[in-house]
């Protein structure tokens, strides 16, 4: 039992951790999904970032910002976000 | 203190390990899977183009549709553990190299398509690896405990992994209400060892999901768009015939044929199939002159000898029938829709672009 629960931290870090990296692949992603951005994340942002979300508890939406700015501001994980193929195809176009 | 930092290190090897297994996959499409892009002979007849790459580049997340589906019809007469997790993957990165190959011929991959690809790809991988684990051990060890029979807890799953499928066939993943479903297996009847096992591992499963999807919900509708529609051009078919096909606006009539638009994904498949019965002949689509679709048959070779657009043919799971990737010149589609049921083949899906 022990063994499978860590065999299932090692699968979900290493999948993290493998999404994560890849973040730091100019233009990989539109967006940017940030995990517990710090209290002062939004200030911290550079000029050209534009918040596209934030609606949700522990995570904020941004594009126009590299992994390496999000983190400097304060992100504490970085995940790619607004990929193509991933969009809801019954949404009307805004 | 040191017996926390000795499992803290392993799991960061072992976390590590992982990653670089999941990886794998990836180095091996990056350095063994190129093509030589083709000189393109088509002009586009419409001004409302698409990339031609994508018709490949849009199977991998299909394929990732296909394995639940392929994963609930194995758990409708059989066990979780039955359903082959490392065939799920191995088929999702064997197709993708052909593909890969092809999208390098027509315009070749954007960065995007590949992270995006990539990205489902080690998600789906990491996915089957843990679910497969845990149904291979604990699971199948509560099925032999269970007896032959399905439980009642079994049969729910079952029909929620089939409703789960069908949604998918026309709406992305995260939008699934996975909450209900754990609720659901928490109302349910059924308290033998079997039913509390799958209350807790899937149940589990639900909310870990459920709490993902939120947050790329979010991410995604603040993000992405992508047009609904596509224009294509038809010759031997009248305006009028067009338009009385259902999600077909006629445009104009052009020397080449008569330029439509039309809905894309699911709705396309049906609309050129519709074509093809009233024996008109797609001149192109978004532009485009090269297109894949996929086909369910008794057999693993492709019937068709006067075609030679077979890419990829693998058995499915749960079925004797196998799927064929099939890549066709978009003015020949419409003759092989109408060979395809004489070759005993019935198509699934024209991915478009």
């Amino acid at each position: 039992m022990a063994r499978l629960g860590a065999y299932t931290l090692a699968v979900a870090l290493g999948w993290l951790a493998l999404l994560a990296g890849g973040m730091f692949i100019p233009g990989a992603a539109p967006a940017a999904l940030v995990l517990l951005p710090g209290r002062d994340f939004l200030a911290r942002l550079p000029d050209q970032a534009r918040l596209a979300d934030a609606s949700g508890r522990f995570t904020v939406t941004v594009s126009g910002a590299s992994a390496g700015q999000l983190y400097a501001a304060g992100a504490a994980l970085v995940l790619p976000a607004g990929l193509p193929l991933c969009v809801d195809p019954r949404r009307k176009r805004r | 203190m040191r017996f926390l930092w000795r499992w803290t290190r392993r799991l960061v090897l072992a976390a590590l390990l992982v990653a670089a297994l999941l990886a794998l996959p990836v180095l091996r499409n990056e350095t063994m899977c190129r093509g030589a892009p083709l000189p393109q002979d088509h002009t586009p007849i419409t001004s409302q183009t698409r990339p031609e790459e994508r018709t490949f580049t849009t199977y991998p997340e299909w394929h990732i549709v296909h394995a639940y589906e392929d994963y609930a019809r194995v758990i409708a007469k059989a066990d979780p553990h039955d359903f082959g997790y490392i065939r799920a993957i191995t088929g999702f990165w064997s197709s993708l190299c052909p593909l890969t190959e092809l999208a390098d011929q027509h315009g070749g991959f954007t960065a995007q398509s590949k992270m995006t690809i990539y990205t489902i790809g080690i998600s789906f991988s990491a996915e089957m690896a843990l679910k497969g684990a845990y149904e291979e051990t604990l699971g199948r060890l509560a099925t032999g405990l269970r007896g032959p029979g399905h439980s009642a807890l079994d049969r729910l799953s079952a029909e929620q992994a089939a409703g789960y499928a069908a949604f998918l066939q026309q709406t992305p993943w995260y939008l699934w209400d996975f909450d209900r479903d754990a609720q659901a297996l928490d109302a349910a009847p059924g308290d033998d060892l079997r039913d509390r096992e799958r209350r807790l591992a899937l149940g589990l499963e639900y909310r870990a999901k459920a709490a993902y999807a939120g947050m790329i919900a979010g991410a995604v509708a603040a993000t992405g768009q992508d047009e609904l529609t596509l224009r294509a051009v038809v010759a031997a078919m009248t305006p009028e015939a067009l338009a009385a096909i259902p999600g077909v606006k006629v445009i104009q009539r052009r020397p080449e044929g008569i330029e439509i638009e039309t809905p894309r994904y699911r709705a396309l498949t049906q609309i050129l199939q519709r074509i093809a019965a009233l024996g008109g002949r797609m001149v192109e689509i978004a532009g485009n002159d090269d297109i894949l679709l996929t086909a369910i048959g008794p057999s693993p070779d492709y019937p068709d000898a006067d075609h030679f657009g077979a890419v990829f043919a693998f058995p499915l799971q749960g079925s004797v029938e196998y799927r064929h990737l099939i890549v066709t010149k978009v003015p020949e589609l419409s003759a092989l829709l109408r060979r395809l049921t004489a070759s005993g083949l019935r198509l699934e899906h024209i991915h478009d672009y």
